[in-house]
């Protein structure tokens, strides 16, 4: 087994856009597992808990900008994993599996990903 | 035969999950400045609390097939080869990474279920 040949060098491989959209989506499910799925914990405990929690939470989101960025780029990684995934699910029917519209249907992933990333984040810093 | 209902598995549980993060979303877009009030009532509401338990459940074993073939594809002695001298522990950082997630994923689950029932 550890004599067949590898290679892995990371740096070395050129991925089409395809890819990067496939691999992208198990590294945004892997973060919505370990990262927004323990913040969502944090927020539902606090935020359902009582009154002067929830006002803590929402003064804490409006104030501690790098827990409010947490929280809007969680929950970006969590709508650009399920825009991947839907885009996947509907190939899995068979529809739009040639590459022409697979590479169409990647941009228009990633280009709807990031203009709803920017103006959540627009809305929050406003 | 496991395998393809597993992969079946991971695609409907999928849409339950879109549904219920829809349905959550919604009542974000329609309410402005939500209130402790607005909250509980809605998400403290009985509907809601199945809806929730359901889809922490079903996160549990759709988080668990996406990270265990995830496991399996790249912690593996080949693929760790690369850096030889973690070939020869693949398999165990492999359960290791496994018992992390499985037991991350429990405390999370069954603590939002427990905190939305108590």
């Amino acid at each position: 087994m550890q004599t067949r040949p590898t290679f892995i060098n990371l740096f070395k491989i050129n991925l089409p856009i395809t890819a990067i959209v496939s691999i992208t989506h198990r590294l945004a499910g892997m973060y919505n597992f370990f990262i927004t799925l323990p913040l969502s914990l944090y927020l539902v405990a606090n935020s359902t808990k009582d009154k002067s929690s929830f006002d803590f939470l929402a003064q804490r989101i409006s104030d501690d900008i790098f827990f409010g960025l947490l929280i809007i780029i969680s929950f970006n990684i969590l709508l650009y994993h399920i825009l991947t995934g839907v885009r996947h699910l509907i190939m899995d029917l068979h529809i739009g599996e040639n590459l022409q519209a697979a590479r169409l249907s990647s941009f228009v992933v990633i280009l709807t990903s990031l203009i709803i990333f920017l103006f959540s984040i627009g809305v929050y810093l406003k | 035969m496991i395998g393809s209902r597993l992969w079946l598995f991971q695609r409907i549980s999928s849409l339950f999950l879109l549904v219920y993060i829809i349905y959550i979303a919604l009542f974000f877009v329609n309410n402005n400045n939500i209130s402790y009030f607005d909250w509980t009532l809605f998400f403290l509401s009985f509907e809601t609390r199945v809806l929730t338990s359901i889809f922490f459940i079903i996160v549990l074993v759709h988080g668990f097939i996406g990270l265990w073939t995830v496991g399996t594809d790249y912690l593996t002695p080949r693929t760790l080869g690369l850096y030889s001298s973690f070939a020869n522990i693949a398999d165990s950082l492999r359960k290791i990474y496994q018992a992390f997630f499985v037991l991350l994923g429990l405390f999370c689950s069954i603590s939002i279920i427990y905190l939305i029932w108590s």
